[in-house]
């Protein structure tokens, strides 16, 4: 099952992450009180990587929130959760526009952004791990030499980086000027003296 | 029992994405598969750990300079720093003076634009003698005029041959960096989720970043590398020496070519993947960090896949639209 899997992967990188904020509200407010958003969600991204193909799903936000909506439904049919009516209007999400390809532009500059800011934000050694191996693609091996570490903890700071970084794509992408603004480098405050 | 959280689910699988990230051994595989069989939810958290992780790749765009200690994790509404308002404002800027730009030239009507599709190479010759070499789903804007001869790199690789005029400047901008030449020789490379790379054959170049008013262009002399971040200003341009063999392999594509010198196979097929809509698809990920070298057809990803499965001890299978590589 999980053959292709890091083809799928990039798949989910590329055309559901940057919808996930957006599931996440919608969850919010229409999951059923006894179902956790998180488990739903855990559950939405199994169901996209059992699934055989995905290169005709034409459009990937509408379709993770089909399939979050039938999480929710086969919960309801096990008798997971206390009555249908905990499940309001759970037949029209709300569907925004979709990017159109200048502002794919924008967005990719804008999670540029937001990975440097959590880059930065990562703890020591695991922002220089998650440095060489991302900014530098050395492997763990040769990170460990280079740093005077074990591969076992390079590999742990490496899964340490990984899980402060999931929530990345968690809050809204949007224009994010108010973010941009707000980035800031002690260097240039160096320089100002 | 209790029932595990999705936070401790995203943990395990965070820590499991580190592994596959270094290469699972065969019990670790069992045991990995095993973990994953246990809950619903566990594949699902694996696969968007996995996604995230295979997602930061993109920080290879920052170039080799990125020092993350220089940049603070800043709180909303902390004291702005120049810098800060140089990020803000200097994208902002530079699509409006963009914006200008090209409104102007294309109400004169002096901007031509010329794009390959995937798997074409394509000679531009220009007014002034200058020749533009585009590589595979590459496009340019040219745009001259009495006292410049500018050209906008939209998308992917490019050659710039440069026919000699020290009153006229060729300045090609590509994303946010710039590079200024007389006469020379050079290729500007804008692709995804990685560095713009500067490789300069003959003559001497100037870099600079559109941001970094400020700071001195960087020069660049013939076989040397430049490479700037994708985010202006995110890091200095760091400028590398290349061995003249290493300058003629990044030039193999004007033959048709792909050359190798100790890429991984995954690599390889990434790169393949910009010439060609079959795709190369590798599972094994220990067989994907297997060194490639080689010049090689960039059009027959097939002839590629087969040649290096021989050299690998691997075997191919050929789908629709995808050619596989496995042990």
């Amino acid at each position: 099952m999980m053959a292709d899997s890091d083809e799928r992967s990039i798949w989910l990188g590329r055309s559901v992450l940057p919808h996930e904020s957006a599931l996440r509200a919608w969850l919010q407010r229409r999951a059923p009180p006894d179902l956790d958003v998180d488990d739903i969600i855990q559950e939405t991204y199994t169901r996209l990587i059992s699934i055989d193909r995905v290169d005709q799903i034409k459009d990937p936000r509408s379709y993770a929130f089909q399939v979050a909506k039938s999480v929710i439904f086969s919960h309801v049919r096990r008798g997971k959760i206390v009555s249908i009516a905990n499940v309001p209007q759970l037949d029209h999400f709300e569907e925004t526009e979709t990017a159109t390809s200048p502002e794919r532009t924008a967005v990719y500059r804008d999670e540029l952004v937001r990975l440097v800011r959590a880059i930065a934000g990562l703890p020591e050694p695991a922002r220089s791990v998650f440095r060489l191996r991302r900014v530098h693609e050395k492997s763990q091996k040769e990170i460990a030499a280079e740093l005077g570490l074990s591969e076992g903890a390079v590999e742990r700071h490496m899964g340490h980086a990984l899980f402060s970084l999931r929530r990345l794509f968690d809050r809204p992408a949007g224009p994010g000027l108010a973010e941009r603004e707000s980035m800031s480098a002690r260097r240039s405050k160096g320089r100002r003296g | 029992m209790t029932r595990e959280s999705a936070t401790d689910i995203d943990r395990a699988a965070a820590q499991w994405a580190a592994k596959v990230d270094r290469g699972l051994s065969r019990a670790e595989q069992t045991d990995f598969d095993t973990w994953l069989a246990e809950d619903v939810r566990r594949p699902g958290a694996y696969g968007r750990v996995r996604a995230v992780a295979l997602h930061t790749q993109r920080a290879a765009a920052l170039g080799p300079a990125f020092a993350p200690q220089d940049v603070q994790p800043a709180r909303p509404r902390e004291g702005r720093s120049r810098r800060a308002v140089l990020w803000g404002g200097a994208g902002v800027a530079a699509s409006v003076v963009g914006a200008l730009g090209w409104l102007g030239a294309s109400l004169f009507g002096r901007t031509q634009r010329f794009q390959t599709r995937k798997g074409e190479i394509r000679q531009i010759a220009l007014d002034d003698g200058s020749v533009i070499t585009l590589n595979t789903a590459s496009g340019v804007a040219v745009d001259f005029d009495a006292s410049r001869r500018g050209v906008r790199l939209i998308d992917g690789e490019a050659m710039f041959d440069v026919a000699h005029d020290p009153k006229r400047p060729f300045v090609v901008s590509a994303g946010a960096a710039l590079v200024r030449a007389i006469g020379t020789s050079f290729t500007v490379s804008r692709l995804a989720d990685k560095p713009i790379q500067v490789v300069v054959r003959e003559g001497v170049v100037e870099m600079s970043q559109v941001s970094e008013k400020t700071v001195a262009p960087v020069r660049l002399a013939a076989n040397t590398r430049g490479l700037a971040p994708l985010l202006s200003g995110a890091a200095p341009i760091v400028v590398t020496p290349m061995r003249t063999s290493e300058v003629r392999d990044q030039l193999a594509w004007r033959d048709g070519r792909i050359a190798f010198e100790g890429q991984t196979l995954g690599d390889a097929a990434l790169q393949f993947g910009r010439y060609s809509e079959t795709r190369i698809l590798i599972d094994d990920p220990a067989l994907a960090r297997e060194e490639v070298a080689g010049l090689y057809q960039a059009d027959d990803p097939v002839g590629f896949a087969q040649a290096v499965a021989l050299s690998l001890g691997a075997r191919t299978q050929v789908e629709a639209g995808a050619v596989r590589i496995l042990r």
